[in-house]
């Protein structure tokens, strides 16, 4: 096995009395696609709201290349290199796709945003880097085509993977991606698919909640099920597929 | 840059206010544009943290008051030069936003507001009330008036200081820290999952803003002579929400004509008697509600159906 980017650790989360996420454990190793599925309400996005630091975990531990990041902030954690995209499409919608892809590259810059207040300096140049890697970032994303249209005037399937370029161009270790294919159209789940297959190729690992079981048995190179909020199995899709308790909780003869 | 020409008009309106004194038939309304123009400096602060940032503070004559209070009385009762008074009052107002920006940050929308408008309030008890340094509601009179008190020369400093702090307001959106506000604006959870600790740039939008409010609030004090709470009450503060929303929020030429609207709107209702101020409040509300993007805005699709382009976004 590869390393081991995230070690999820014992993870739990209650509100008040509601415990939706129980003494989670499972480790990500680099450019592994892992999925997260489960019926609605069994913790799938609490998860990633807990591991993007959203809120606090009620106990355990998550573990980014080594390091204890469970009381980091938000923002220190995609500075570590822990980027999400969201289940409903968030957007700036008056930005162009090009200033939205540059806002994800805030963490990568070396310049304080308060020293472009002068109307001088290096940060000009560094303007230039960045508008090279938003370029690449958005051929990735096959979004080069729409650059300088504004962010509301897009399809939401095209907003969709603009959530995902945006996350990528801060060259993220590990992207959590909640639902990316709500609402995706066939040969959009496609591209979505390959898109992922090459992120995973440049060695960033994926977490992906999804409930199209097609696409998470043919992306998954490993499966976590989740019910209630706790663990219930974890293997390859094979694994998965044939496991009565997840058949049961979840999939349903049918699959 | 494509917006080479953008200037123009700027230069255009800089030329006819450098020219104003001359113009002008009646003196009085040299006075008006004075305290326009000190309302340019109050609006370009509110637009930052309104217009730019999303967050509609209800505090902004309370701070200039905090900076009307603070250079009155460095003047009278330390005898501190009129320079150094002025040039105090922004200071003074950052320290006051830094400790009620940190914890009203913390609430978003209606709550915010709020939140700012109960400090205005405090602001104006405190004012009435702790009457030994304030003088309470009676206010405070016999305040340095520079260069003996010539309207022309004032003028030409608030010209001077208006486009000055406009010109920073441009320069500030346009920074990538203008562009993370706007950011804050349109989604702040996404702001946050870029890894942008979102809480400093809207502490800076308002301590800058703030700081905009005390330096109108002392120059208004100096220009006037007097000052009392009432002054930099609530329907103040109101005003200066209104100069952003009239102007076009979100852009720098919308609060600049927004403040010389609420400054002489009210002048020009005059002919209407009691209805004034009745006749003023419905153009707000039908302004409000069929011009949200304000006068800038309205401008601005109106140029761009004319030359055919799309409506483009800039600042």
């Amino acid at each position: 096995m590869a390393d081991t980017i995230l070690r999820v650790d014992s993870l739990s989360k209650s509100f008040g009395g509601v415990k939706a996420v129980r003494d989670l454990t499972f480790t990500v190793a680099a450019g592994e696609i892992l999925g997260l599925i489960g019926p609605n309400g069994s913790g799938k996005s609490t998860t990633v709201n807990v591991l993007a630091g959203v809120f606090p975990p009620t106990s355990g531990a998550i573990l980014l290349g080594g390091q204890a990041i469970e009381r980091l902030p938000e923002a220190r954690r995609v500075a570590l290199g822990l980027n999400r995209t969201f289940q409903t499409a968030r957007v700036f919608p008056e930005f162009t796709v090009r200033q939205h892809v540059a806002m994800g590259c805030h963490t990568i810059r070396d310049i304080n945003p308060f020293a472009s207040i002068l109307p001088f300096g290096r940060w000009t140049r560094e303007q230039a880097d960045i508008n090279r890697h938003v370029d690449d970032v958005l051929r990735l994303c096959a979004l080069d085509q729409v650059a300088e249209r504004p962010v509301g005037s897009l399809s939401s399937g095209q907003q969709r993977f603009l959530m995902i370029a945006t996350a990528l161009a801060a060259r993220p270790r590990i992207l959590l991606v909640d639902e990316p294919a709500a609402g995706l159209v066939e040969h959009e789940r496609q591209e979505l698919a390959e898109l992922i297959r090459s992120i995973r190729h440049r060695g960033i690992a994926v977490v992906i909640i999804e409930h199209h079981m097609a696409l998470i048995m043919a992306l998954c190179d490993r499966i976590v099920v989740l019910n209630f909020g706790a663990k219930i199995a974890e293997g390859s899709p094979a694994e998965i597929r044939a496991n009565p308790a997840v058949i049961d909780a979840y999939l349903g003869e049918a699959a | 840059m494509k917006r080479s020409l953008s200037f123009l008009p700027w230069l255009l309106a800089l030329i006819v206010l450098a020219m104003l004194p001359e113009l002008l038939p009646v003196k009085y309304y040299l006075h008006l544009s004075i305290l326009a123009l000190i309302w340019v400096i109050v609006a370009q602060g509110q637009n930052l943290i309104q217009g730019f940032t999303g967050y509609v503070s209800i505090v902004q004559a309370g701070f200039m008051g905090i900076g009307a209070y603070g250079s009155a009385l460095l003047s009278l009762n330390l005898q501190w030069p009129l320079w150094a008074t002025v040039a105090m009052a922004p200071v003074i107002t950052a320290l006051f936003a830094l400790l009620t920006g940190y914890p009203s940050l913390r609430v978003k929308g209606h709550y915010f507001a709020i939140v700012t408008l109960a400090f205005n309030l405090i602001i104006v008890i405190v004012l009435v009330h702790y009457s030994e340094l304030t003088k309470g509601e009676a206010g405070i009179s016999n305040i340095p008036k520079p260069w003996g008190g010539s309207r022309e020369a004032f003028y030409y400093l608030a010209l001077v200081l208006a486009s000055a702090l406009t010109l920073l307001a441009a320069l500030i959106a346009r920074s990538r820290v203008g562009e993370i506000l706007l950011a804050i604006r349109q989604n702040e959870d996404l702001v946050a999952a870029v890894g942008i600790a979102a809480w400093k740039y809207k502490l800076f939008a308002f301590v800058v803003s703030a700081m905009y409010a005390g330096l109108g609030g002392a120059l208004y004090a100096h220009f006037q002579g007097f000052i009392n709470p009432e002054i930099f009450g609530v329907a103040q503060s109101l005003d200066a929400i209104l100069a952003v929303i009239l102007g076009g929020a979100g852009t720098i030429a919308g609060p600049a004509i927004g403040a010389f609207l609420v400054v002489f709107l009210p002048e020009l209702l005059r002919f209407a008697d009691s209805f004034r101020l009745i006749l003023y409040g419905l153009i707000l509300v039908l302004a409000t509600i069929f011009m949200p993007i304000g006068i800038v805005g309205i401008a601005r699709s109106g140029f761009a159906r004319m030359t055919g382009r799309g409506g483009q976004h800039g600042g």
